[in-house]
C-alpha cells in the first residue's frame, strides 16, 4: 500500500456497542404513598390544569373550619416488580480516506442503532386513580443512517481553498409497541405508531374552506362548521367529524440534512462561508395561532397573515374567517399546522484583510494586523409558496415567534 | 483534592462493607426505602384511619377548571338558570363549549378531566376500603363503621359519575390495578348501575351511626338522603337514547321510605333561607352532608373553596372574574302572581329589567338570596349596594351576578389567591330542603299529591320569612316580596298535573344557582324541550346564544372522552349521538 501514491490514507472503522440509559428516577420498580397535607397544585391527573387546585390528603373532619387537620395518604406511583433497562445496541461502520496527499479527503459512516425495552410512563385510564403512574418498558425502536463528508483543499499560485462538504439522513421506525405504551404516543383506537417513526405527526387533514351554507349541509357533521370555516376531512366517511378522522402527516425528521464549509484565500485576503440546510420534513407551525386565529390567544397582538383572512368577498384564501371565538375547534392539531421544514440557510461569512508584515516593519510594538467583517444568519431560504408553504418565522424555529437576529460584526485584531 | 480523596476512600470502604453484608444476606438485590412510605407500611389501624381522610379529602379537591365539590359549570350554566360569564366568551371557553351544546367535542380536555377527578376520588375510596377490609374487628373497632364511610364517599363520586356520563365503569375495591382497564362501561344496564350506586349507600345507611362523633364524618341520614336520591333517579327509566320511558313505582316507594329514614335525623330547616348561603351558618340544623372546607389550617393556601374562586365580581372589593350569572330567564321565574305563586308558563313573557320592575312585580323573596341585581344590598350588606359597574362584561351576558356561594368581601373564610378569591365556607351537597322535595317528588309521581303540599308548603313559608337580611338599612325591601303556600280550593286546584309543575317550579326556585337544574331537567325527560325553548328566547335577549342548540338523545350527557376510550382501547362505548 505505501507504493499507492494518489492515496494517501484509507483507514476502515467499525463498532459496536450496548449502553442503558439512565433517564429514570429512584426506586422506580416500587409502588410509593406520600402524604400531601396540603400544598396546592395540579387538580388534574392527566392533564394540566390551573395550580390554585386542592389536591391534597388532609381534611377538616371534625368540621372546625381551622386548625390543624388530620391528613392520610395518596398513592404517588405504582409498583413494576419487571422493571429493567433500557438498551440501545449501535453498529457503526466507517471509511476514512486521504486522496493526493490529503488534497482530498473525508469519510463515510453507516449506522443502525436498535433501542429495546424503552423506558416510558405512560398515561393510564382514569378508572385507575391517582399515582397509577409506573415506568415500564416499551416499544423497540429501530434507527438506520448515514453521513458523507468530503473536503478539498489545495492552492494555486496566491489561491489557497479549502472545501468541506457533509451530508447525512437517518431515519427511525418503532418496530415493537405493545398495549401498555400505546397511549404514550399518537395515534387513536384505531391506529398506533407502530411503523411509524417516533417524530410522526398525527392529526386532522383540513380539506378547505367552507364556502357558504350548502358546503356546511352537504358537509359531514362538525361542531361549529359555518361558512368561512376550516373543512375538516371525514377521513372514515361516518358522516361525522370525530377523533377517528385522524391520520398520520409526516415527519418531522428531514430526509436530507447538509453543510458546505468554503475556506479561501487569496494573498492577503480571505473569504469564509457556511451553509446549512435540510430538506424534506415537514415541521408544525403553532405560530399560526397567533397569526391567523384572534380567537386562540386574546389580547396577543396578531400578524399580517390576518389581514388576509377568508371573507365573502375575498374567498380564494385559505386562511379561515376572523373569528374572536374557536367554536370549530381549529386550535385542534391538523395540517393546517403542518408546513415545510425544508431550508437553507448562510450561517455565517467572513471576509479578511491582513495588513502586510512589510507595512509595520518599521516599528517594534505591532506583529500583525487584520481588518475583516463577519456576518451570521445572513440569509435563510424557505419554501415560501405552493402547497404546505412556510408561513413563519423560521421553519428551524417552527413556533418561536421571533427570527433569528441577523448580526454583522467588523473588527480589527491587533497582535502585539 | 484531599476531601476527594477522602470521598474515593468511603466509596471503597462502603463498596466492600456491602459485599460483606450481601454474602450473609440471600435478598440483598432487595431494597427497602428509607423515608418512602410503602403499601406495607400502612396496615396499621392509624394509617387505615389516615387512608379515610384521604379519600374524604377527594370532595373537595378541585378548582374552578375542574369542578368537583360546586356544581356550577355541569349544572347551572348547562341549563336555563345561568351563564358562563368572564372576560370574554372565549375566557375558559370551553364553560362556552357547554352553555352552548353543540360545540361540545368527544376529545374536550374538560371532559377527560373532570373524569380522571372523580374517579381518583373512587380510587381512594377503594384503597382506604381495602386497608379496612384488612383489619380485623379486634384490632380496629371502627371496621364497619368506616366500612361504610368508603363505601358512601364511592357512592358519592359513582352518582356524580353517572349523571355526567352515564355510562361508567365501576371499579371494586378488589379489581387489581391492571384489571381495571378491562371493566367495561356498559357492563351495567342504566337501571342496574344506579342499583349498584344504590347498594352501596344502603350498605352505608345500615352500617353507620346516627351520630359519627365527627361534623365532617359520614352517619346514617348522610347515606338514607343521598339513597333516597339515587332511588329517584332510578326511578325515572331511561331508554338508550337517554328518553325518559316510565317513572318505576317500586323506586318511589322506596324514595319516600328512604326519605322518611333520612329526616327522621337530627335536621330542621334553617330559619332564614340566607343561613344556607352564610359561612356563620354553615354546618347548621339544615345542613345534612357538606364538603367541609377550612382555613388557617397549615396547609398552603387552606382547604378552600376553589371551585367557585372566579366566580367575585370585579367590585374593588374582589377584583376577578365574573363567573357563573344568572341567565334573564333565571331572574324572571322568580315572579309571582297576584296570588304570590309562580307563573308557570308565563313568567318569561316579560322581562325583569329596571329597580322599578323588581317593585311592581310580586317577587319570591330567594331572588335577593340567589341573585346579585344592581340598586340591592349584596349578599345580605344592608349597606353594600350591588352596583352595575361591578359587573364585567354587560354587553355579551347582562347585569346580573351570582350570591350563593359568594361570601361578603369582610367574610373571615375568603383568602386571596393569585387574583381569585377562596372561601372556607362548605358547600353543601344534601340540605334537608332537597330530601324533602325529593319525597314530594315521589308521592307526586306515585299519585299522592296531598301528602306532598305540605313538604312544599314548608319550604314556601320558609322563604316568606326568609326577607329580614335582604333589606336595605332603612328597613326597606329591595323588591316586592309577594310569596304565598299553595291553598287547594284557594289558589289553585292541587290536582297531579299541578303540583308536578309547582314541584319543578320549587326546586328551581329553592336550589336557584346551586348547580342542580340541568341534573332535574334530564332526570324528567324535558332537557330538550326546556332548553331549547329557553334558547329560542333567550337568544334575543344575549347574542352569544344565537347558535346555541341542545341536541335531543345526546346533549342529556357528556361524551365518554375520548382519551379514556383511546386509553382502555377502544373498549369504552360512547354515549348515544356522539
Amino acid at each position: 500500500m505505501q507504493n499507492v501514491g494518489w492515496l494517501s490514507d484509507l483507514k476502515l472503522r467499525s463498532s459496536w456497542g450496548i449502553t442503558g440509559n439512565q433517564e429514570i428516577g429512584d426506586i422506580t420498580s416500587l409502588a410509593l404513598y406520600r402524604t400531601n397535607y396540603g400544598t396546592v397544585g395540579q387538580t388534574g391527573f392527566n392533564q394540566n390544569t390551573a395550580s390554585y387546585g386542592n389536591n391534597g390528603t388532609a381534611y377538616d373532619i371534625n368540621g372546625a373550619g381551622t386548625g390543624n387537620l388530620p391528613s392520610g395518604y395518596v398513592l404517588a406511583q405504582a409498583a413494576n416488580p419487571n422493571l429493567k433497562w433500557e438498551s440501545t445496541r449501535e453498529f457503526n461502520e466507517g471509511i476514512d480516506f486521504g486522496f493526493l496527499q490529503n488534497s482530498i479527503y473525508g469519510s463515510f459512516d453507516y449506522f443502525t442503532r436498535k433501542t429495546k425495552n424503552i423506558l416510558v410512563v405512560p398515561p393510564y385510564a382514569g378508572i385507575e386513580g391517582e399515582g397509577e403512574s409506573e415506568t415500564v418498558n416499551g416499544a423497540t425502536k429501530s434507527n438506520k443512517g448515514w453521513e458523507f463528508a468530503i473536503g478539498y483543499q489545495n492552492h494555486a499560485g496566491k489561491l489557497t481553498y479549502n472545501i468541506q462538504a457533509n451530508i447525512f439522513s437517518f431515519h427511525d421506525k418503532i418496530t415493537y409497541l405493545p398495549a401498555t405504551v400505546v397511549g404514550a404516543y399518537p395515534g387513536n383506537v384505531q391506529q398506533t405508531i407502530l411503523g411509524h417513526s417516533s417524530f410522526a405527526q398525527f392529526g386532522y387533514v383540513v380539506q378547505g374552506i367552507y364556502q357558504n351554507q350548502q358546503d356546511v349541509t352537504g358537509h359531514a357533521t362538525q361542531p361549529g362548521a359555518a361558512p368561512g370555516r376550516l373543512m375538516y376531512k371525514d377521513l372514515n366517511g361516518n358522516g361525522t367529524i370525530d377523533a377517528l378522522d385522524q391520520t398520520w402527516l409526516g415527519n418531522q425528521i428531514p430526509s436530507l440534512n447538509y453543510g458546505l464549509n468554503v475556506d479561501l484565500g487569496y494573498g492577503n485576503w480571505s473569504f469564509a462561508f457556511f451553509l446549512q440546510g435540510v430538506h424534506g420534513g415537514i415541521v408544525s407551525n403553532q405560530h399560526k395561532a397567533n397569526t391567523d386565529f384572534l380567537g386562540l390567544n386574546p389580547g396577543v397582538n396578531i400578524g399580517q397573515r390576518a389581514l388576509h383572512a377568508w371573507t365573502t368577498q375575498n374567498t380564494g384564501s385559505d386562511i379561515p374567517a376572523l373569528s374572536l371565538v374557536d367554536n370549530n375547534d381549529e386550535e385542534r392539531f391538523s395540517s393546517y399546522y403542518i408546513e415545510s421544514g425544508s431550508y437553507m440557510k448562510i450561517r455565517n461569512a467572513r471576509i479578511g484583510y491582513t495588513i502586510p508584515a512589510k507595512a509595520l516593519r518599521n516599528q517594534h510594538v505591532l506583529d500583525g494586523i487584520n481588518l475583516f467583517i463577519m456576518g451570521e444568519n445572513l440569509a435563510t431560504f424557505y419554501k415560501k409558496h405552493g402547497d404546505k408553504a412556510f408561513t413563519g418565522q423560521d421553519p428551524e424555529n417552527p413556533g418561536n415567534n421571533y427570527p433569528i437576529p441577523r448580526r454583522l460584526t467588523a473588527g480589527i485584531n491587533l497582535s502585539f | 483534592m484531599k476531601a476527594y480523596r477522602n470521598y474515593k476512600s468511603a466509596i471503597l470502604l462502603l463498596a466492600l462493607t456491602s459485599l460483606t453484608v450481601a454474602s450473609c444476606s440471600k435478598n440483598f438485590l432487595n431494597y427497602n426505602p428509607q423515608g418512602a412510605v410503602t403499601a406495607s407500611d400502612l396496615t396499621t389501624p392509624t394509617a387505615t384511619d389516615a387512608l379515610v381522610i384521604a379519600a374524604y379529602a377527594s370532595l373537595g379537591n378541585d378548582d374552578w377548571e375542574n369542578m368537583v365539590s360546586s356544581q356550577w359549570v355541569w349544572g347551572s350554566i348547562r341549563s336555563d338558570e345561568a351563564f358562563k360569564g368572564g372576560g370574554s366568551i372565549t375566557d375558559n371557553g370551553q364553560f362556552n363549549q357547554y352553555e352552548q351544546y353543540n360545540l361540545i367535542t368527544t376529545d374536550m380536555p374538560s371532559n377527560d378531566l373532570i373524569w380522571a377527578t372523580l374517579y381518583a376520588g373512587v380510587a381512594r375510596a377503594n384503597t382506604a376500603l381495602r386497608a379496612v377490609e384488612a383489619q380485623t374487628t379486634a384490632a380496629y373497632p371502627q371496621k364497619i363503621q368506616r366500612e361504610a364511610e368508603c363505601r358512601f364517599l364511592r357512592a358519592h363520586f359513582y352518582f356524580l359519575l353517572k349523571e355526567l356520563f352515564k355510562n361508567i365503569p365501576f371499579a371494586n375495591e378488589n379489581d387489581a390495578a391492571d384489571s381495571l382497564p378491562l371493566v367495561s362501561n356498559v357492563q351495567y344496564s342504566n337501571d342496574s348501575s344506579w342499583g349498584v350506586i344504590a347498594n352501596d349507600f344502603l350498605y352505608a345507611a345500615q352500617n353507620l351511626p346516627a351520630n359519627s362523633g365527627q361534623v365532617g364524618r359520614a352517619n346514617k341520614y348522610w347515606a338514607y338522603a343521598y339513597l333516597a336520591k339515587t332511588k329517584l333517579y332510578q326511578a325515572y327509566q331511561q331508554d338508550a337514547t337517554n328518553q325518559v320511558t316510565g317513572i318505576d313505582q317500586g323506586d318511589l316507594a322506596a324514595v319516600i321510605a328512604y326519605a322518611d329514614s333520612a329526616m327522621a335525623g337530627p335536621y330542621s330547616l334553617d330559619a332564614d333561607y340566607a343561613d344556607n348561603f352564610t359561612f356563620e351558618g354553615e354546618n347548621g340544623p339544615e345542613s345534612i352532608f357538606a364538603i367541609q372546607f377550612s382555613v388557617a389550617d397549615g396547609t398552603q393556601i387552606g382547604r378552600l373553596d376553589m371551585a367557585d374562586a372566579v366566580n367575585y365580581s370585579i367590585a374593588s372589593q374582589y377584583g376577578c372574574c365574573s363567573f357563573h350569572l344568572p341567565s334573564q330567564n333565571m331572574v324572571n321565574a322568580f315572579k309571582t302572581d297576584a296570588n304570590g305563586l309562580p307563573e308557570f308558563t308565563t313568567f318569561n313573557n316579560t322581562s325583569l329589567l329596571t329597580q322599578n320592575d323588581f317593585l311592581t312585580n310580586g317577587i319570591d323573596p330567594r331572588l335577593d338570596h340567589t341573585c346579585a341585581i344592581p340598586g340591592h344590598p349584596f349578599k345580605y350588606q344592608p349597606d353594600v349596594i350591588f352596583d352595575s359597574n361591578w359587573v364585567r362584561l354587560p354587553s355579551v351576558y347582562g347585569y346580573h351576578d351570582n350570591m350563593k356561594e359568594i361570601q361578603p368581601a369582610t367574610c373571615a373564610c375568603l383568602v386571596k389567591v393569585g387574583p381569585f378569591f377562596g372561601s372556607s365556607k362548605n358547600i353543601d351537597v344534601i340540605r334537608l330542603a332537597d330530601v324533602m322535595l325529593w319525597k314530594a317528588e315521589a308521592l307526586i309521581q306515585s299519585g299522592d299529591p296531598n301528602d306532598a303540599l305540605p313538604l312544599i308548603n314548608a319550604l314556601r313559608t320558609r322563604a316568606a320569612n326568609s326577607t329580614g337580611k335582604t333589606r336595605f338599612a332603612d328597613g326597606t325591601a329591595p323588591s316586592n316580596y309577594r310569596i304565598s303556600t299553595y291553598q287547594p280550593g284557594v289558589n289553585c286546584t292541587w290536582d297531579q298535573a299541578y303540583a308536578f309543575q309547582a314541584l319543578q317550579f320549587e326546586r328551581r326556585m329553592e336550589f336557584g344557582m346551586e348547580g342542580t337544574r340541568f341534573f332535574d331537567l334530564v332526570r324528567w325527560g324535558i332537557a330538550a324541550d326546556v332548553l331549547n325553548n329557553y334558547i329560542a328566547v333567550e337568544k334575543t335577549r344575549y347574542n352569544f346564544l344565537a347558535n346555541a342548540q341542545f341536541t335531543k338523545a345526546r346533549d342529556e350527557y357528556l361524551p365518554i372522552p375520548q382519551t379514556e376510550i383511546n386509553l382502555t382501547h377502544g373498549l369504552y362505548q360512547q354515549n348515544n349521538g356522539w
